[in-house]
């Protein structure tokens, strides 16, 4: 629904990787509007159709995924850059994407 | 839109995933546990994925909460009338009996001793 947004394409591989489970990835806030979000980075325990869920060493916080740039970090892979809106929906709603 | 038995493939994958993650965490955060239990049960409803035998094992029928042996709920087995496991979920209490039916041997060709 929203690949088409922006007239990008998806490098190889990130299209599997955003109808993965976003739940116990571990990532990094790397750029949003709000400053406060920056640099947040934890494993994310739970997920909504707006927001991500993170554990990080502050606490649980919750992050909007809409505006927000993520680092996604994969055990033996580089880390991947995410746009925010790539990865909006439910987590039961994502697979057929 | 991809295939539709890939999409039925990912989408067990992805509740065996995260029944495996719900029990990781369930000591820690039993709320947790149950929202990825949930989830899982989303995806199956609406891929249209029956539950793997081994997580339907590890769900409530009554209250569909995680049931971990010997942490929330009891299993006994029971050898009077038609041997059967019973395992009872402590959280609602409902109980679940399986039969155990030695396993039909593959058909013969030819009807042997019947």
């Amino acid at each position: 629904m929203t690949g088409r947004r922006g007239g990008r394409e998806l490098p190889k591989g990130l299209s599997q990787l955003l109808r993965r489970d976003l739940i116990g990835l571990k990532l990094k806030v790397i750029s949003s509007p709000c400053h406060n979000y920056r640099g947040i980075g934890g494993i994310v325990i739970d997920e909504t159709k707006n927001m991500l869920i993170l554990d990080t060493e502050d606490g649980i916080k919750k992050v909007p995924k809409k505006a927000a740039s993520f680092l996604i970090k994969l055990e033996g892979f580089p880390p991947i850059r995410v746009e925010g809106w790539r990865l909006l929906g439910r987590p039961e709603e994502k697979i057929g994407r | 839109m991809p295939k539709t038995s890939m999409v039925k493939r990912i989408a067990r994958e992805r509740i065996e995933a995260l029944f495996e993650l719900a029990v990781k965490v369930f000591p820690k955060n039993r709320s947790l546990a149950q929202r990825y239990v949930e989830i899982a049960r989303r995806i199956g409803m609406r891929y249209k994925v029956r539950l793997p035998k081994t997580c339907r094992r590890l769900l409530c029928r009554g209250c569909k909460g995680l049931m971990l042996p010997g942490q929330n709920c009891r299993i006994r087995l029971r050898s009077k009338g038609e041997p059967h496991v019973v395992i009872t979920c402590l959280t609602c209490g409902r109980i679940t009996r399986i039969p155990l039916r030695a396993k039909r041997k593959e058909k013969p060709s030819t009807k042997e001793g019947a």
